[in-house]
């Protein structure tokens, strides 16, 4: 059987630098991500026929002007509307279009220059029915809306404020071998029970910090992949779900229990055979939901996994190897990206301290936050070639 | 400050003309008999275009709530902490508002009933608020 994305290889994956305070405007955030992505596949901007971007403050600007901006003649642009599921899905229909032939080479890539108060007034206006029947009534924002999420997952299934925290101090553990990090100190459970109260039961490290950063990988076809000298990846099988399941933001919160079977089957592999998992931590509750979803552990039960599973980077599952958006920060769209850009450099071996042992491995992306959940949900396996 | 204002739109009007009136008005498919809130420009479940506007019998049940520190906008800072939640109406939708009166110490109060009522929220507006019954 042919592969899904069949003459497809990923070569390159490059950050900007993470800061909590910038000028920079998200078009120069794009271009040292993308700068960094291409110089680590040993190209340059001169082979880009294909831009993905995604980026909460790109109006009124969008992924054709930034097209112009860097001088790109672009066959194929995509540019994210799914919030943190976007840099799964803009990797994937790059991945199309480079197996059809259209483009050679594409740039994946989010970028943002967020602070708290950017990020709360980007939330209000996200869409109409935040906008209309939540904000006004005063949610909380997104902390609100997920501290609903944890409260339930804990009254359902037993899980308690320190299931929350050992997986938050296990990626500050990851997160302090990463230099492009922005916590530089460990985590412990008493200062993580004992945080500043944001959305009860939510507390100051239970939730994302708002910053400026960007990622990117490089696609490029096998032909190209051929004339460089760098080890290259394959993207085995990506999938994505939107609003599913339909009318009951609280039955499942996320998509992924709509196609984690079918992820794993049309990449031939289980999760058992998964070296790591870059998971979209937005909130510990979140990360839960997507280990059930994705078949790592059984439904209600992903805060028992992760009290008997060392998900350090040393550990039997290492997840979010570079400390996650909870502990590098969350540049806004750029969170949808920062585990693809974690997933590129590990298979590549270009991870540093942080460096797994790995052959293969997951990332997945929840965003668009609405009435009471994130509507999408995206997650792709990706293998080295060997 | 003013609290953020939602967008009174040709869709929603009669939802904000209701709770000004004190009426908590959700639609209703004629098709498939399903109650539907936030307001649709057709049913979610059956995709039928021309659907009613019905008053809610204003009872409900919380299915999950979280005590506000750090408000969103500033406009909350004045009421802060405060208790927000999601509560299952009656007749089935979701429905957000804050609790008003409820202990904000995190005690559970997943399944229990409550009782809508409507608070000043800006020129010309009323909003759907509820209290445990």
């Amino acid at each position: 059987m042919a592969a899904i994305f069949e003459g497809v290889r990923i070569v390159g994956a490059g950050q900007a630098q993470y800061t909590k305070k910038s000028t920079k405007s998200v078009q120069r955030l794009f271009y040292e991500a993308g700068s960094a992505a291409l110089a680590d596949a040993g190209l340059s901007w001169r082979a880009v026929d294909g831009i993905a971007a995604t980026s909460f403050l790109f109006p009124p600007d969008n992924v054709a002007t930034l097209a112009e901006h860097l001088g790109i003649e672009a066959r194929f642009l995509f540019q994210g509307l799914y919030g943190g599921a976007s840099g799964v899905i803009g990797m994937a229909h790059a991945a199309r279009a480079i197996r059809d032939g259209t483009v050679e080479a594409v740039v994946c890539m989010a970028a943002d220059s967020f602070d708290v108060a950017a990020h709360n007034a980007t939330l209000d206006h996200f869409n109409g029915s935040v906008q209309e029947f939540m904000s006004p009534q005063g949610f909380g924002g997104a902390n609100g809306m997920f501290a609903l999420h944890t409260r339930l997952y804990m009254e359902r299934h037993g899980a308690t404020r320190e299931d929350f925290g050992r997986f938050c101090i296990a990626l500050r553990q990851n997160g302090l071998l990463n230099p492009n990090s922005l916590f530089k100190q460990p985590l412990t459970m008493d200062a993580y029970l004992n945080a500043k109260p944001i959305a009860d039961p939510l507390r100051l490290y239970d939730c994302v910090m708002p910053c400026i950063g960007a990622d990117a990988v490089v696609l490029v076809s096998e032909r190209v992949a051929a004339g460089l000298k760098g080890p290259s990846l394959r993207l085995l099988a990506a999938e994505e779900i939107h609003n599913f399941p339909a009318n009951d933001p609280y039955r499942m919160p996320a998509g992924f229990a709509g196609f984690g079977e079918r992820l794993f089957a049309r990449a031939g592999v289980t999760p058992a055979q998964m070296d790591f998992a870059q998971l979209y931590d937005d909130y510990p509750v979140m990360a839960f939901v997507q280990l059930e979803g994705l078949g790592f552990c059984k439904p209600g039960t992903a805060h028992e996994f992760v009290r008997d599973t060392d998900i350090t980077v040393g550990g039997k599952l290492p997840i979010n190897t570079g400390g996650g958006q909870l502990s590098a920060g969350q540049a806004g769209a750029a969170g949808g990206m920062i585990g693809v850009y974690e997933a590129a450099t590990q298979l590549l071996g270009r991870a540093g301290a942080r460096q797994v042992q790995c052959r293969r491995g997951l990332v997945s992306g929840y965003g668009m936050v609405a009435y009471g959940r994130g509507l999408c949900s995206s997650a792709a396996i990706l293998e080295r070639v060997e | 400050m003013l609290k953020p204002q939602p967008r009174v739109t040709a869709l929603n009007r009669p939802f904000w003309d209701g709770c000004r009136e004190g009426r908590l008005l959700i639609q209703h498919c004629p098709a498939c008999a399903k109650s539907i809130f936030y307001p649709r420009v057709c049913c979610p479940f059956c995709q039928h275009g021309e659907l009613d506007w019905v008053q809610a019998s204003g009872n409900g049940k919380v299915i999950s709530h979280t005590t506000v520190h750090r408000t969103h906008h500033d406009g909350f800072n004045a009421e802060a902490p405060y208790v927000f939640a999601a509560v299952a109406l009656d007749e089935g939708p979701c429905f957000y508002a804050q609790l008003n009166g409820a202990p904000i110490d995190g005690t559970s109060l997943i399944g229990r009933a409550v009782r809508v009522e409507f608070m000043p929220h800006g020129p010309g507006l009323r909003i759907a608020a509820f209290r445990l019954a």
